[in-house]
């Protein structure tokens, strides 16, 4: 060995001391506890401990956690002020992404039906007009025939203003079978015993349900409805919307906020 | 100089003290489930070694276990440029980690001239919990400011011997020296830390 004698500052150093401190810091470098007696390897060994990533966790999870962080000096409280506001900010992200694909499907008669023409006026347009055809299939099964005919006028007229090509030849052929609907559902008026032969403008709604046995009319109340949808001759209003699938513009395309950059920390001051 | 290292002189319970080669070997060659293994292995010691030299910030690790993550990134990148020549993993693992932790600790300066030369207070103090632990972190903090007294290469020595617990031909390898020579430094090291806890006995610490 080349180490026998040490002398610096009026410290010797021999190689029993030489070999003691090496096995000592060994120990405490493993993690053992310091030898009774000896100040500095307790402290050693309590610094050893409290630079322990685990150790710290354990303490950690026994005391209060909340204590941690401290109030406003140097960048790592603003650190967490900006993790606190990028917190703040999910919150809220998932709030309005929950409202937005909530308000997404809802029709007129929900509470978020402003949100919806709010955040999705294409799907409003597309939902007023499903409405309309709606209420126009109800019609039509129930006889309401003038009606039928405005709401199916109402729903070409809004249909113009569906961009989305696939939902709108959808809204178009349905819009179209319901015209046939329609039309198919005029002849059988006339038989009826209502004074007007032609259906165009005056028969008043529901005026004649079922007058005798002589139509196989629509509007007969027992029987299943001829008309070729499945709506249900319920009432009016709330309607069993047929589910649409949702129309692959998405997810809602609102505005996400880009989080904060987290400071790096090099800009720290150093304890 | 390639140091024949036995691996029996580790006991198996300390932890990230020897890396083997084989998975060195496998991670440089982009092996992903080794290189999982290996980040694994140097993590904890790289935590406790940024912990040790900046101490803490704002009462928290938070910044010390910022910087060992960068590290970790750090050795990631570079580990297709190391090549095994005789020197152990962790001296090309502390060398970037010194040099990482040297960055932080002049930026650390930089802003302090700007904004306070005082420390940043101790949480301890507040914090409530076991007396134990206020004991002991009253301890660790004492040695921190002992540490600071000390040369550069003495407290490095003392940080990667005791913090890290690397044996002492590895942290001779990370601070160019023989192993012999790190013995005598740090029994120097520890002789000084006896000697300024002994001045410091009973002093109020300013």
């Amino acid at each position: 060995m080349t180490e026998r004698q040490h002398r610096e500052g009026g410290e010797e150093l021999d190689l029993a001391t030489i070999a003691r401190d090496d096995a000592l810091l060994d120990a405490l470098g493993r993690g053992e506890p310091p030898p009774a007696g000896d100040q500095v390897a307790a402290m050693l060994a309590a610094w050893r401990t409290d630079v322990d990533s685990d150790a710290e966790k354990r303490l950690i999870r026994a005391g209060a956690e909340a204590a941690a962080p401290l109030p406003a000096i140097g960048a790592a409280p603003v650190g967490r002020g900006a993790l606190r506001v990028a917190a703040a900010v999910i919150a809220l992200l998932a709030v309005a992404t929950g409202l937005g694909l909530g308000s997404r499907n809802a029709g007129p008669s929900s509470p978020l039906w402003s949100l919806t023409r709010v955040l999705y006026p294409e799907q409003a347009q597309v939902r007023g007009v499903e409405n309309t055809l709606a209420q126009a299939r109800t019609a039509v099964a129930e006889g309401r025939l003038d009606e039928a005919r405005a709401l199916l006028v109402q729903a070409r007229r809004d249909l113009a203003g569906v961009d989305d090509p696939a939902v709108a030849a959808r809204l178009r052929a349905e819009l179209d079978a319901l015209e046939r609907d329609l039309v198919a559902a005029v002849p059988a008026l006339p038989r009826t015993p209502a004074s007007d032969p032609a259906p165009g403008s005056s028969a008043p709604t529901a005026p004649a349900p079922d007058p005798t046995g002589t139509a196989p009319a629509p509007p007969a109340p027992s029987g299943p409805p001829p008309a070729p949808s499945s709506s249900t001759p319920g009432s009016p209003h709330i309607l069993p919307l047929p589910s649409l699938p949702l129309h692959p513009s998405g997810l809602p395309s609102l505005p996400l906020p880009s989080l904060p950059t987290l400071p790096l920390p090099t800009g720290l001051s150093v304890g | 100089m390639p140091v024949n290292r036995p691996v029996t002189k580790v006991p198996p319970d300390a932890m990230t003290t020897t890396i083997e080669p084989q998975l060195v070997h496998r991670a440089a060659q982009g092996d992903r489930a080794a290189t999982a293994t290996l980040l694994a292995d140097i993590r904890s010691g790289l935590v406790r070694y940024c912990r040790a030299r900046l101490g803490r910030v704002g009462g928290a690790y938070t910044t010390a276990d910022d910087v060992a993550q960068e590290i970790c990134l750090a050795v990631l990148r570079a580990l297709p440029r190391y090549r095994e020549q005789g020197v152990p993993f962790s001296a090309f693992v502390y060398a970037i980690a010194g040099h990482k932790v040297a960055d932080a600790q002049r930026a650390a300066v930089r802003a302090a001239s700007v904004t306070t030369t005082e420390p940043p207070p101790e949480t301890a103090d507040s914090e409530p919990g076991p007396e134990q632990r206020a004991v002991a972190t009253d301890l660790a903090r004492r040695l921190s400011d002992l540490l600071d007294q000390l040369p550069e290469t003495q407290r490095e020595i003392v940080v990667l011997r005791v913090a890290v617990g690397l044996p002492a031909e590895e942290v001779g390898a990370i601070v160019g020296m023989s192993a012999a020579a790190v013995r005598v430094a740090q029994s120097r090291a520890l002789a000084r830390l006896r000697t300024l806890a002994g001045d410091t006995l009973g002093e109020v610490a300013a």
